[in-house]
């Protein structure tokens, strides 16, 4: 059985991304000491090389993933870790979860499966008993709350980053229907992040 | 001049009332991190709630592997502007201007004053960017409601001082915020 595995960062005050929708105002409020840590692009990256498949969430976002990642090879300023990202995510099994999304919404990211909100949680139950390594789907909290109180999620990869954001959308819908165990945290110097890795239990009633 | 502490416990969505969710997770590390908060010459600053629910339960517990003896001996100032007498041992209420009366304290020697829980309080003190540190005992729950201890509309910068891994599956984080 393959593991699915969700990695995303969280604020202090435990906000996904700020109410227009970008992490962007997050990061007024960051340290100086911290501007430039790569520590989330290697962690993601560090999770893109375990997985062969990797699920986005939206159409918006799918977009917005793909023209940014499409470009990155091209940008002079692109670092090293975002360099070998962008070639891993160019290469792994994508499915998207959308039902905006169209056909011709995909190319050059062509070998993409698209899924429909209808069907994620049979297709993504399939997905897990077939062979493979792990799964992964990096932030999309819609999708992944959708999936929680369906069993599917095996674990959560926080990283909280130093920042009382004030204002946002919450990572977490409500209280899901599950348990969580802690299975390590990891810390890096000079930086701000601290990891918490839980195994995601579902709470049968 | 004391430094404000602000100690929470907190459930992975940021919930902080009625911690009683926390007990299943106690263990001698958590024991170990909250025992640092709780220096002999430390003042406690309480809002009402809190206050009145230690006052409630601490004066049952007077041994010191409870944290009784401390809690029930320690110097405690309550801020509120509704309660009319505080009659747990060595307790003073704070209102009228509160923010004249904390500063005042503030620039007192001596150690630390701890908040512990009283989520207004604290809210108010990020509101005046007067917390020096915060200490946060992150539990491995989600709760879906209850108070959260950051507000919306209050924003800071922060620097990880400390991370700490509980075996029970807490993670103890520490900030100071930073003032530029």
């Amino acid at each position: 059985m393959r593991k699915l595995i969700v990695g995303n960062f969280v604020t202090v005050d435990g906000y996904y991304e700020a109410k227009d929708k970008t992490f962007d105002a997050f990061f007024t409020y960051y340290h100086k000491d911290y501007q430039g840590d790569q520590n989330f692009d290697y962690y993601n990256t560090e999770l893109l090389r375990a997985s062969d498949t990797l699920i986005l969430s939206g159409r918006t976002s799918f977009l917005g993933n793909k023209s940014y990642w499409t470009s990155v090879p091209d940008d002079p300023n692109a670092t090293p870790i975002r360099r070998e990202f962008a070639q891993l995510i160019q290469r792994v099994d994508k499915i998207v979860v959308s039902d905006k999304i169209e056909p011709t919404d995909l190319a050059p990211w062509d070998t993409t499966r698209i899924v429909r909100v209808a069907d994620a949680v049979e297709e993504i139950g399939k997905l897990k008993q077939g062979p493979g390594r792990d799964i992964l789907i990096l932030m999309g909290r819609i999708l992944w709350n959708h999936l929680l109180p369906h069993g599917l999620i095996d674990e959560l990869h926080l990283t909280t980053f130093p920042i009382i954001a004030g204002d946002g959308i919450p990572l977490f819908d409500g209280r899901p229907p599950v348990s969580l165990k802690l299975k390590h945290t990891r810390s890096w110097q000079g930086s701000g992040n601290l990891l918490a890795c839980y195994v995601v239990t579902l709470q049968v009633e | 001049m004391r430094k404000i502490i602000v100690t929470e416990f907190l459930s992975l969505d940021g919930v902080m009332e009625n911690p009683m969710w926390t007990f299943p997770y106690w263990n001698d590390e958590i024991a170990q991190f909250k025992a640092e908060e709780t220096t002999a010459n430390d003042v406690l600053l309480l809002g009402r709630v809190t206050y009145e629910g230690f006052a409630e339960a601490w004066p049952q517990r007077t041994d010191e592997a409870s944290g009784g003896k401390y809690f029930n001996g320690v110097r405690k100032y309550v801020v509120s502007n509704t309660l009319d007498k505080a009659e747990w041992n060595n307790s003073q209420i704070i209102r009228g201007d509160i923010l004249q009366e904390i500063t005042k304290l503030k620039q007192q020697d001596g150690e630390n004053l701890v908040v512990h829980g009283s989520g207004t309080l604290a809210r108010w003190l990020m509101q005046h960017d007067l917390v020096d540190t915060y200490r946060l005992l992150v539990y491995p729950v989600v709760l879906g409601e209850g108070k959260r201890l950051f507000d919306e509309g209050v924003s800071a910068k922060l620097q990880l001082v400390d991370a700490r891994t509980f075996s029970s599956g807490v993670t103890a984080l520490v900030y100071e915020p930073v003032r530029e």
